[in-house]
């Protein structure tokens, strides 16, 4: 059977724009993959756990508040607590400053505003297939 | 990977109860239909008695995945342990799919005793989706108190769930127009249990009535099928479902019932199983110029031979 | 009659322009595109002639300036006797960085104060809750109390600049702050200016800064006008926003029938709580979006104006005039701006803005060109201001009252706007209302299928954005420099609170936080409670808190 790849999509931290990550539910849905969508509002503890329950092959964030660096950072101890070993991608305003040290961290991609469908879509199979075989 | 390296990394951790293996053999029996029964097999070993299994359907919008979630929170503060497992429409078109139910069951999501995993019905139009019996035995073999089924809840065809689950209830919300229709309809039929949800809505009363007076005029065993009238997020009416799924239970293990129902579980995964497998040899094999005749025993021989290989 | 003849003898014109003249040309040089389309996918056509507008009666749908049904304007005079006032939402850090903003953009010309808060303090948690964390301080100010207040209006006299705040679901707390505020610079509740966001439907449907379930919310929100409208007439008491809704990705007719449906919720709980339309009506305004397609957004400022007016005098039998007006802020589409070649922001948000000030805006909020990049810097929120600053004295659009109104194109959408927005309020109606509407998910869904709907069309490249899909220049242009907030005020929001809890009177804010739980479970107005704790030097957090046990907590059931 041809692999299905499992996305949850979250919201971590206080804000509430999830323009941004329900479109990109959307279209990652539309690309064929199962997309579990957790709602805003999420603690990091939420999110990690959706990911072990839920055996995603993937996570994508989406800050738009500027709290990134802190939740990421949470995010991934808590997964490597848990020794959950899952990509990340995050999308929301993240300054391009904070890259380098966002990807240090763990984060496998960022997209900032105006990234197409297409690049995305791209991005989170060759991340997953990638880290699959 | 082969399925038998991916169950060999995980078989310990999940007999010692670890999340991570118990959500990874979930997905190895999803994605690999045809061994699943060789690692079903593996973990019954494991399996002592039986899992009650409830399962929950209802059209969309009708509340049955903020009334999973007080009835498992119910449980969960008695320490039961509970898998839930959430079924999604995928696109027939994409096979994409969105699996939103557990936004609905924060309240449980955090719970130590409880498992929530959502799963998409990848093609199978009966509310549920063709892994549904394997997903089910995992969970059993990992050891639930409790195992709760939440349909896609699409509409009437959702049979699926009566073979799969031990006891079927039907969730309806007094302001969802097509609630009416379906008292004729076959969903009607196959329930344990009617849940009136959202009975706080000032149109609730009227159709609590209307659905006992419709069961009312049937026959023995409908009129006697009870109506619980809950509302779920504000937590009224849940705590007595609780007790009456509990008490249905022993009385179908007292009664016989439940052997009944088990039987006919078994014929149906049979019958599904072996469905499958001949829907993938008919649409894999050239007709030719074979006659009617011919190519069925052609289809016949060839599932024979396959099973062989695989026993 | 005559006039009648006129028209058809028009359209006939028209039809043999279209047959002969037009098609010629399109047959030989094609149009850009198939069909062209306004943002809810009204098809426009190549030319708009007087039989577009023959329906429209220009004494009773256009009107006059200060006339109902106040299309052209609320007031006869519009910017000929004062420009609308420049508030630019500002507000970041510690309330001593913002206060430092504020005393800039003050000096700078600006007229009116917008505070924006971070998303604890709109949320109601304190600095040092969990839930904080990483959050203090980074999207506005860091307020945890009646202090944190006391230091953000420093030396800004309440008296004589306005105040607007957005906040919803925290909005008595913060009120109540600024009236306590008031009172120690000496300055009288009935002298106060400004406005509370106070919207708590949009926040469901929208923005998400909810606390409490949908009833609740309600009640707060009906409280504040019942307290406000006796003590604070001149301030206004909700601002309807259709901001956030377009910024969700609704489209033009979208943003003006839900943000009228809000309204109608809320003055139709005001009512059921025994409120009187015409006395409470004239502390509500509204928020609108001002977004790129220009004609479009002029002709929607102007159809809201329009159906409000309508909606309060034939829907709700308000006699007073003043409570029949829309009066609205607009702030420039921030969903517009783009993180590539930022620079090229600055005229989106020119023509933006220049559309609000052609609606007749009386309030406006113009971007700064940095923020799909981050939080605006001090030059680049100055040009922002001056951006508006040219608007009013140098285009000369503001000379006379509502310039573009008799355009062909202009009345035509104006009224199409309104007839397809009355559509939607209508079957919102049939379903109970706003809150059911936005409870069953039914706004939410519209909204998001337009929001994708329009990601679409950007990825095909059938909507063009400069230098993002189009036009586009290599990576490696010059960096923008950014506001970095600093990452200390959240140890520094800590420490101020431990500090208040060790001096400030315990006994005396336990007392004042008992008897706001027993009013909260009782039917009084929560206001004068509010009021009392805050003045006790009780925290944001520990009010919502109290309220919080007594309400429960609202949680997002919705499906995409």
């Amino acid at each position: 059977m041809e692999k299905r790849i499992r996305v949850v999509v979250g919201k971590p931290g206080l804000d509430g724009h999830d323009r941004g990550s329900k479109v990109v539910a959307r279209a990652l849905r539309d690309a064929g993959m199962e997309v579990i969508y957790t709602g805003i509002r999420q603690t990091p503890e939420e999110i990690v756990n959706t990911v072990l329950q839920e055996d995603a092959d993937i996570l994508g964030l989406s800050i738009l508040s500027g709290a990134h660096m802190k939740l990421c950072q949470k995010i991934i101890k808590l997964m490597k607590e848990k020794e959950i070993n899952v990509p990340i991608f995050l999308g929301g305003i993240i300054p391009a400053d904070d890259i380098p040290e966002l990807k240090k961290m763990g984060v496998n991609e960022v997209f900032g505003p105006g990234t197409s469908f297409e690049d995305i879509i791209k991005r989170v199979k060759e991340i997953v297939l990638g880290t699959a075989v | 990977m082969s399925w038998e390296q991916q169950y060999n990394l995980i078989s310990d951790d999940f007999f010692k109860g670890r999340i991570y293996a118990l959500a990874k053999m979930i997905t190895l029996v999803e994605n690999h239909p045809d061994s699943a029964w060789k690692i079903i097999e593996t973990l019954k070993k494991n399996t002592s008695g039986d899992t009650p299994t409830i399962g929950f359907t209802g059209s969309p919008g009708a509340g049955k995945s903020t009334l999973v979630s007080a009835y498992v929170s119910m449980m969960a503060a008695k320490n039961q342990k509970i898998g839930v497992i959430a079924v999604d429409p995928s696109s027939p078109f994409t096979m994409g799919a969105f699996l939103g139910d557990r936004i609905r069951m924060r309240d449980i999501s955090e719970s130590e005793s409880v498992y929530i995993r959502s799963v998409a019905s990848r093609g199978s139009v009966g509310g549920l989706c063709d892994a549904i019996y394997d997903i089910v035995d995992v969970m059993k073999a990992f050891g639930f108190d409790k195992i709760i089924i939440e349909t896609v809840g699409a509409g009437q065809s959702e049979i699926e769930i009566v073979y799969v689950a031990d006891t079927v209830l039907l969730v309806m919300s007094p302001d969802s127009g097509d609630e009416i229709q379906m008292f004729k309809a076959g969903i009607m039929e196959i329930a344990d249990g009617y849940v009136v949800n959202k009975i706080d809505l000032p149109q609730a009363n009227a159709f609590s009535v209307k659905l006992r007076n419709t069961l009312a005029l049937e026959n023995d065993v409908k009129s006697k099928r009870k109506v619980f009238e809950v509302s779920a997020s504000k937590n009224l009416g849940v705590e007595e479902l609780e007790k009456w799924i509990d008490q249905f239970y022993s009385e179908m293990s007292s009664n016989g019932e439940i052997f009944k129902r088990h039987e006919r579980r078994l014929k149906r995964r049979v019958r599904s199983n072996l469905m499958r497998v001949m829907d993938n040899i008919i649409s894999s094999q050239e007709v030719g110029k074979n006659s009617l005749r011919e190519f069925k025993s052609m289809i016949v021989k060839k599932y024979i031979q396959q099973e062989a290989c695989d026993d | 009659m005559d006039q009648e003849n006129k028209i058809n003898e028009l359209i006939e014109k028209k039809a043999l322009w279209y047959e002969k003249t037009f098609k010629k040309t399109v047959s030989r040089f094609p149009e850009r595109k198939k069909e062209f389309k306004t943002s809810y996918g009204k098809v426009v056509d190549p030319v708009y002639t007087p039989a577009d507008v023959k329906d429209i009666d220009y004494a009773k749908d256009i009107g006059f300036p200060g006339d109902y049904p106040y299309t052209r304007g609320v007031q006869p005079t519009m910017y000929r006797g004062r420009f609308w006032t420049m508030r630019q939402y500002a507000g970041f850090a510690s309330a001593e960085e913002s206060n430092k903003r504020y005393r800039y953009l003050l000096e700078q010309g600006q007229t009116g104060l917008s505070v924006a808060f971070d998303l604890p303090t709109q949320i109601g948690y304190d600095s040092d809750d969990e839930m904080s964390e990483g959050e203090v301080g980074k999207v506005g100010v860091a307020i945890d109390s009646l202090k944190d207040m006391e230091i953000l209006f420093d030396s800004i006299p309440l008296d004589k600049v306005s105040v607007s705040m957005t906040i919803n679901s925290t909005s008595a707390i913060l009120l109540s702050m600024l009236m306590a505020v008031g009172e120690k610079q000496g300055v009288r509740h009935d002298q106060l200016r400004g406005t509370i966001q106070n919207d708590i439907l949009k926040e469901y449907i929208a923005r998400g800064t909810y606390v409490f379930p949908p009833d609740p919310s309600m009640r707060v929100i009906v409280d504040i006008f019942e307290y406000g409208s006796k003590n604070l007439p001149k301030f206004n008491l909700i601002s309807i926003s259709g901001y956030h809704i377009r910024e969700a990705g609704a489209n033009a007719v979208q943003e003006v029938a839900f943000t009228i449906a809000d309204g109608i919720a809320y003055v139709e709980a005001a009512i059921k709580a025994g409120l009187d339309p015409n006395v409470f009506g004239t502390n509500l305004s509204f928020f609108f979006n001002a977004h790129n397609n220009f004609i479009e957004e002029i002709s929607k400022f102007r159809a809201a104006r329009k159906i409000w007016a309508k909606v309060m005098k034939e829907r709700f039998h308000v006699t007073n005039e003043e409570a029949l007006k829309l009066k609205f802020h607009t702030q420039t589409a921030g969903s517009t701006l783009t993180a590539q070649q930022p620079m090229n922001n600055i005229i989106r948000v020119t023509m933006q803005a220049l559309s609000a000030v052609l609606g007749g805006t009386q309030s406006l909020h113009t971007n700064s060109f940095d923020e799909a990049l981050g939080l605006p810097t001090q030059e680049s929120a100055t040009i922002a201001l001056r951006t508006q600053q040219i608007i009013a004295y140098e285009s000369g659009v503001t000379d006379t009252v509502d310039p573009f109104a008799g355009s062909y194109l202009i009345e035509h959408l104006t009224k199409d706007i309104e007839g397809k927005a009355m559509e939607y309020i209508k079957k919102i109606d049939d379903m109970g209302g706003m809150v059911r509407a936005v409870e069953t998910g039914y706004v939410q869904k519209e909204i998001l299928n337009s929001a994708y709907e329009a990601q679409l069309r950007i990825e095909k490249k059938e909507d063009v954005i400069v230098g993002m899909n189009e036009f586009t220049t290599e990576k490696g242009s010059k960096p923008t420099p950014i506001l970095k907030v600093d990452t200390s005020v959240e140890e520094k929001q800590k420490a101020k609170i431990k500090e208040l809890k060790e001096k400030r009177d315990n006994n005396l804010v336990s007392e004042k936080l008992s008897s706001l739980k027993q009013a909260a479970a009782s039917k009084e107005n929560l206001m004068p409670f509010i009021y009392e704790a805050v003045k006790a030097y009780a925290t944001l957090g520990e009010i919502t808190n109290v309220l919080r046990e007594v309400f429960g907590e609202f949680r997002e059931s919705v499906i995409l």
